[in-house]
């Protein structure tokens, strides 16, 4: 053994821990030949004795009792704390099923409600044409029967106005039509007048 | 209770985790000790030795699962979270582990037997002694000291060592190697060198 190796294992010579017994022998042999390191085992060895000292001054250090007793109670607190989870958890899955059936049950009501409503009016198709046509909106304010003598058949009436529009001026909204009217009588003249010219021209 | 005492740690976890109050109480009183201590040789004070041993317990009362059996015992692992816990108070506050603050351990020098009456002088010296190993204790950079306080003074093995550091058992040696000659150094420098007694350099040792 040299000096590295002594220096190596120093620490588990003077701490008893050397597991290898031989190697402990040898390295306390070595001790016996070498002056510096009979003087590192011996410094070493008073440092050790001087921990162990110190060590054993805190030997019986302990927590004080105060801190057991708050552990204690957060153990305690903790546990029904723990347990009670459990309870909430359950609590909460039936809240939610029950709050699942509660949304279903008003969507149901809300159109059961929808249905019936809707069922109370009669569908349009089911009314008559010629009823329908009665309650247009007329084209022209009704005339109020207090004030004019005016016939019982709304058709008739309609008719007897339109009649007179048409005896008045042109109105706008048939402008189009009575346009379109003259244009072709013009055309079927120039057409007859055409025809009439190249007779003559012919004979 | 008395049975309780008998059981492994891990069982009395077990034990724990279902609520058993009296298997807490005496897990507790079985590791608290350990814990407090390694805190107050780590840091000097008390009162963060008192702190840390309660946020420890705190934590496996809040999450005793975290705890794996395959890395290591469950004495390893509440002084890895003692170490984590005292680590980050000792960086929030550097007094505590300065070498000119006095020892925060009035308490425990008050609890110290009496001066012996036949020999007070010896008595005397070997307090003065024991406290100038304190003060070098707490002089020494963090790493070197958890290792010197696991080892040489709660004299646990380097593989439990590693396990609380988190380190190899490599590591756990060169840093006790290193933080033994630091303290060598400290303590020669801090008494007065006895006449005849010559500092060693290992290093010639070495050569």
């Amino acid at each position: 053994m040299n000096c590295k190796d002594f220096e190596s294992m120093i620490h588990e010579i003077v701490s008893r821990r050397a597991a290898d017994k031989t190697k402990q022998l040898e390295a306390l042999e070595h001790a016996g030949r070498c002056l510096w390191c009979a003087l590192r085992l011996d410094e070493e060895t008073k440092l050790t004795q001087s921990l162990q000292a110190f060590a054993r001054t805190l030997d019986l250090q302990r927590a004080p009792t105060r801190v057991e007793e708050a552990l204690v109670q957060a153990f305690r607190e903790g546990t029904l704390r723990a347990a009670g989870p459990r309870f909430g958890l359950a609590a909460k899955r039936l809240w939610r099923r029950l709050s699942w059936g509660l949304v279903f049950a008003a969507t149901v009501a809300a159109a059961w409600i929808v249905v019936l409503r809707t069922a109370r009016v009669p569908p349009h198709s089911s009314v008559p044409l010629h009823r329908a046509a009665n309650t247009a909106i007329p084209l022209t304010p009704t005339p109020n029967p207090s004030q004019n003598n005016a016939t019982e058949d709304p058709d008739k009436d309609l008719l007897q106005e339109v009649q007179a529009d048409l005896e008045r001026e042109v109105p706008e909204a048939v402008a189009p039509a009575v346009l379109i009217a003259e244009e072709r009588n013009e055309i079927l003249t120039n057409k007859e007048q055409t025809k009439t010219t190249l007779g003559k021209g012919e004979k | 209770m008395a049975g309780l005492t008998e059981i492994r740690d891990e069982q009395l976890l077990k034990m724990m985790q279902g609520g058993d109050e009296d298997a807490f109480a005496t897990l507790y009183r079985r590791r608290q000790g350990a814990i407090y201590r390694f805190v107050l040789e780590m840091s000097g004070s008390a009162s963060l030795a008192e702190d840390v041993t309660q946020e420890v317990f705190m934590a496996l009362i809040r999450d005793s699962r975290g705890y794996d059996p395959s890395r290591g015992s469950l004495g390893a692992y509440l002084l890895g979270m003692a170490r984590h816990h005292a680590l980050r108070l000792i960086k929030r506050d550097r007094t505590y582990v300065s070498i000119s603050q006095t020892w925060d351990g009035s308490r425990d020098r008050e609890d110290l037997a009496p001066l012996s009456p036949e020999n007070p002088h010896s008595e005397m010296s070997r307090r003065e002694s024991i406290h100038w190993v304190q003060q070098a204790i707490l002089s020494l950079p963090e790493h070197y000291r958890e290792a010197v306080v696991l080892c040489d003074l709660n004299e646990m093995s380097y593989e439990d060592a590693a396990s609380v550091l988190g380190c190899s058992v490599g590591t756990v040696r060169s840093r006790l190697h290193r933080g033994r000659a630091l303290l060598i150094q400290k303590l020669a420098g801090g008494k007065k060198v006895e006449a005849g007694d010559k500092a060693i350099d290992p290093s010639r040792c070495l050569a």
